[in-house]
């Protein structure tokens, strides 16, 4: 009967499970390397978009030879390093190994199998000690389980609860600074990425399409040039697609770790783990859609 | 009016100057055929400025976000030296409760006259020991 009622007090202690944690995490930490895998680089689209390079295209079209009087000298020029954009990709990289790193600490320690000892051994052990040191003792099969669940108990739910607590601390304080590091990180993907990508369509505009379309005389060799910008196009509107995918994504992320800080604190777990659930549903769903994308 | 910009300001220019070449390219569109060649070699030069400017603003705009957040960014990271501190404690809390276990069962076989027992049981202890 005591022993009953010490593993009930024990389970109360530590009625909050750390499952919708871990699985919170585990989505974000996916979550978090398939968005650094996705997004291009400002390095990459400097030198894709750069001037220098685009007018090499003109060499190589149809009035290649008749119209473009410096062919060559475009394939001959430099493409300039762009330090900032170097600077730039290598700060982003920062903010997701950073973002992951938490995210990965998150899920190792809410990891359920962490702390799952089990007293099966020490207990048989014991019995066996037992029964050659202190025979009177008389231990029956039915008492050494009732030791064996007990053990289990007291070894594992204090620390389970002193787990749970500190996993609630951790997100709870680090709650507003992570709002503040994935705010950036929107605004360095939907904003300055997202610049990168709109400025590379006007350089095409102004490198390429204007002196294509100038030197085309027909209608049929206007609706060529017309067509080729447009798919030129639809290799940008994939990068803006990806980073759209990239931004709820980063939305998700921000909104379950808001509902883990201020869902555990509230007393209202149930409802929490409901909407973490829902919020792993979706993380999963949009790495899946990133994925397709980058194929 | 603060004397230096900050990263939403330098979006803004950088944005300004893509409008402006797309100004000057729509405009270069229109009149391709009246442009000398010379005048198209000088909108060309200007356009190039004009776009490598722009990207090298966008990107500068990363670095002033990232001071924003250097602070926060130093929190996260301290939060996950943090939980990495207390999973090592944690696994070892786990270590030691295996040796226990572990020692139970070699005192168990040394009661019971079990040779092989003893073996595994002090090969057990070593195997958790080596593992830091």
């Amino acid at each position: 009967m005591k022993t009953r009622l010490l593993i009930l007090l024990v389970s109360v202690v530590s009625c909050k499970s750390t499952d919708s944690i871990n699985r919170f995490a585990k989505s974000s930490s996916s979550g978090l390397a398939e968005l650094d895998r996705s997004t291009p680089s400002f390095s990459g689209l400097y030198k894709k978009n750069d001037p220098s390079r685009l007018k090499k295209i003109l060499d190589t079209g149809i009035y290649g030879n008749a119209m473009n009087p410096e062919k060559g000298s475009a394939a001959a020029a430099s493409i300039p390093v762009c330090m900032p954009c170097k600077t730039a990709d290598s700060l982003t990289s920062v903010i997701n190994q950073t973002l992951t790193a938490y995210f990965t600490m998150l899920q190792e320690l809410s990891d359920k199998k962490l702390i799952a000892y089990h007293a099966e051994d020490l207990v048989s052990s014991l019995a066996l000690i037992q029964a050659g040191v202190a025979p009177s003792m008389n231990l029956t099969d039915t008492k050494i389980s009732a030791i064996k669940s007990l053990l289990n108990a007291v070894l594992n739910e204090p620390l389970k609860a002193y787990r749970y607590q500190k996993l609630q601390e951790t997100i709870s304080r680090n709650d507003s600074a992570l709002g503040v590091v994935i705010g950036t990180y929107r605004f360095i993907l939907d904003t300055a990425l997202r610049g990168e990508i709109e400025l590379a369509r006007a350089n095409y505009v102004s490198f390429v399409y204007a002196p294509l379309y100038g030197w085309a005389k027909t209608p049929v060799e206007k609706q060529l040039v017309n067509r080729e910008f447009g798919e030129y196009q639809t290799g940008l509107s994939a990068d803006l697609e990806k980073i759209h995918q990239c931004i709820q994504l980063l939305n998700t992320i921000r909104k379950g770790h808001h509902s883990l800080a201020t869902g555990g604190a509230k007393n209202t777990w149930n409802a929490t783990e409901a909407e973490i659930a829902a919020d792993i549903i979706r993380i999963n769903t949009l790495v899946t859609e990133l994925v397709r994308l980058v194929q | 009016m603060s004397e230096t910009l900050n990263a939403q300001q330098l979006i803004r220019l950088a944005q300004s100057l893509t409008r402006m070449q797309s100004a000057i390219t729509d405009y270069e569109i229109r009149q391709y055929d009246a442009l000398s060649a010379s005048q198209k070699g000088k909108i060309e030069l200007a356009l190039t400025e004009l776009a490598r400017a722009a990207g090298i603003l966008y990107a500068y705009s990363v670095q002033l976000a990232f001071e924003d957040a250097e602070g926060q960014l130093k929190q996260l990271k301290s939060a996950a030296d943090d939980m990495s501190r207390f999973l090592k404690t944690t696994k070892k809390i786990q270590r030691v409760l295996d040796l226990v276990s572990s020692v139970a069962g070699i005192a168990a076989a040394v009661i019971s006259y079990d040779l092989n027992g003893v073996v595994s049981g002090i090969d057990e202890v070593v195997q958790i020991l080596a593992n830091p």
